[in-house]
């Protein structure tokens, strides 16, 4: 008897898999995110660059988020230094950095098909003038990667890959951006 | 005998004790003349009076501290369970107005309330089945006590009374003292900085050397690169107390953490720039405490509310702060020494909680057992079921009628964390612009001006940021 109901549970769990499985678009079909330039953009002379976020999603996931940032672009030859919330600051130190990149939210959805699965991290960003309360740009960013279970710190460098191909964004980065 | 004597007094652990005695002396002395007969008021009246206090915290949060000064000025007109936490927020809110004197009277009667006042027919209450905790007088929790000496202690080295300062300060560290496993034992900063400042004032270098040394130790137990580590510790401590029945393995696994847990403080605190302390270490004649964010909160947990944490309140609009003096010259922040909602939410359980944990039991049993009751009486019928249904009811209105909600009342008025800020500056007046930083980004900068006198031991400057007005957009008007 029992055998006999774990056999008919298998049988209708098998059938509502495959029924999901034949209602979920392909790959193919699911919404895209905006194309980016091939090659990432050379900054001209940058300036000291400090990464924070306000935002408390953010600050949750910071150790994702802040040091993707600053490892990508040291990698584009700017210097970056990172400030964590808990950090008991200078007004020296604060003053070392002349432009502040401040990712101001991010938001991450998971997008099922078929054959596959993708996971997309929308990053919003806004680089200002040290001692400064205008933003100098606004910017927002998409990535993509392939599979449903992602770690944030996997996704985060998705979308910084593809923020280092924004010309604007490079350019506010510059010493001369005002 | 004489030497045995002497080596106790030597002491400075018993000497500190005796000085904190002998100079509280007249702080207790001088509130208790303000005592008054406890009045009793019901359940619904109390609330009637927190809803009351509601309204004057919400003033004092927007600004309007002369307005909260009246509604608690009535709400201490007779003497209830509640007054004395009233009164520590009527004094913070005569210091926010800068009525010095006014606020140190307040604080000395709150003193000798939490110290002295005793009403036996309310404790009982609060401790038997059928008693709200908060039924009893409000002693405050230990970071309260602390602020309350911390606050007094303050004033009065404002006004020149370093002896009884200095015992404030003392008694203060005491207040604190009471946690689980001793482990964060006296790692409020300001306080053993503030001992320090009496000591050199009274040419105790020694003790004041010592002072220093416990304060820049707080300091670094309390950073935030080393609070988990702590917190950790302070985790496995509390397993160690509460597992009794250990094998000798699990002991020596612990022991083996613990060891392991110490290690990782050790190199934590070895990477500590105490650069960043030097101002404390310099001379100044004044100390500006700049009040951030709010104070933490007391929430109910548990089945019936009878568990309560300590929760922090969220502080969104700055976390840096810098001052320009007389247009001269930043000072940096220092944080680190006087985060209260550290001090609030690190300290151990209490012993009205094994109290209401045993109350709990008793209401779910008998809840649940008239429910038993209930059920069957249905199924027995007759006179035999009525009499199960009768007694199912009893049991259910027993159930109901004990209280075991934990109090939650608590010091409203205190900031998240006080920032120092030790300045040398001539007699006179000054001009001192203060500006915030969310991180590195600016947020908004206003500018106070104090006045130095050279009499004073320490001038003492609270300032409690204006507040930002918004619109219904969420826009500063």
């Amino acid at each position: 008897m029992k055998k006999q109901t774990i056999i008919l549970l298998f049988v209708i769990c098998s059938a509502m898999f495959m029924c999901s499985c034949a209602t979920l678009p392909k790959l193919t079909e699911l919404p895209s995110i905006p194309t980016y330039n091939f090659e990432s953009v050379v900054c001209e002379s940058p300036a000291n660059c400090g990464i924070m976020t306000p935002c408390q999603w953010v600050k949750k996931h910071e150790t994702a988020f802040l040091p993707a940032l600053a490892t990508e672009l040291k990698q584009q030859g700017i210097p970056v230094s990172i400030f964590y919330k808990g950090d008991y600051l200078t007004r020296n130190k604060r003053l070392s950095v002349d432009k502040v990149i401040v990712i101001r939210n991010a938001k991450w959805r998971t997008l099922k098909a078929c054959d596959g699965s993708y996971t997309d991290v929308h990053v919003f960003i806004d680089v200002y003038n040290t001692g400064s309360s205008e933003a100098i740009g606004s910017f927002d960013v998409w990535g993509r990667m392939n599979g449903s279970n992602v770690d944030l710190k996997d996704l985060a460098p998705y979308a910084y890959k593809n923020l280092v191909k924004k010309a604007d964004f490079m350019s506010a980065l510059s010493k001369h951006s005002e | 005998m004489t030497f045995r004597l002497y080596s106790i007094i030597k002491s400075w652990k018993v000497l500190s004790i005796i000085i904190a005695i002998c100079f509280t002396m007249p702080v207790v002395a001088a509130g208790a003349e303000n005592q008054k007969e406890l009045k009793k008021i019901s359940a619904k009246e109390l609330n009637q009076l927190e809803v009351r206090a509601t309204e004057a915290r919400k003033l004092f949060h927007a600004g309007q501290f002369e307005q909260a000064i009246d509604i608690y000025n009535l709400l201490i007109a007779d003497m209830t369970v509640n007054s004395p936490l009233y009164l520590c927020e009527l004094g913070t809110c005569y210091w926010a107005v800068g009525d010095i004197d006014k606020a140190k009277r307040i604080f000395m009667q709150t003193e000798v309330l939490l110290r002295g006042f005793y009403d036996a027919k309310s404790e009982k209450k609060a401790v038997s089945l059928w008693g709200a905790e908060s039924s009893k007088v409000y002693k405050g929790d230990p970071y309260e006590r602390s602020c309350l000496y911390l606050f007094l202690g303050l004033l009065l080295l404002d006004s020149g009374d370093v002896d009884n300062a200095l015992a404030c300060f003392k008694s203060a560290q005491l207040a604190d003292s009471d946690v689980v496993n001793q482990l964060y034992r006296s790692d409020f900063g300001l306080l053993q900085l503030l001992e320090a400042y009496c000591y050199s004032w009274r040419d105790q270098d020694d003790m004041h050397a010592r002072s220093i040394e416990l304060a820049l130790s707080s300091f670094q137990q309390t950073h935030p690169q080393v609070k988990p580590i702590m917190g950790r510790k302070q985790e496995l401590l509390k397993q160690v107390q509460n597992n009794k029945k250990a094998s000798e393995k699990e002991k020596k696994d612990v022991a083996d953490k613990l060891k392991n847990i110490d290690k990782e403080l050790a190199e934590s605190i070895s990477t500590l720039k105490m650069s960043y302390c030097k101002p404390i270490q310099e001379n100044f004649n004044t100390l500006l405490l700049l009040w951030t964010g709010k104070s933490p909160v007391k929430q109910r947990y548990g089945q019936y509310g009878e568990n309560r944490a300590i929760v922090k309140a969220p502080n969104t609009e700055a976390n840096h702060y810098e001052f320009l003096i007389d247009d001269l010259v930043w000072m940096d922040e220092i944080k680190g020494f006087a985060d209260i909602a550290h001090q609030a939410t690190t300290r151990g359980g209490r012993q009205m909680d094994n109290v209401l944990a045993s109350q709990a039991a008793f209401k779910g049993f008998s809840d649940s057992f008239g429910d038993s009751l209930i059920d069957s009486a249905d199924d027995v019928g007759g006179y035999g079921g009525l009499a199960i249904l009768a007694v199912g009811l009893i049991a259910k209105g027993i159930a109901a009628a004990t209280k075991v909600e934990a109090d939650i009342r608590c010091w409203r008025l205190l900031p998240e964390e006080l920032i120092l800020v030790p300045l040398n500056l001539k007699t006179g007046s000054h001009k001192i612009k203060i500006a915030h930083y969310d991180l590195i980004l600016k947020k908004r900068a206003y500018e106070i001006e104090a006045n130095i006198s050279e009499e004073k031991p320490l001038n003492v400057i609270l300032v409690i940021p204006p507040v930002v007005v918004k619109n219904k957009k969420g826009q500063k008007i």
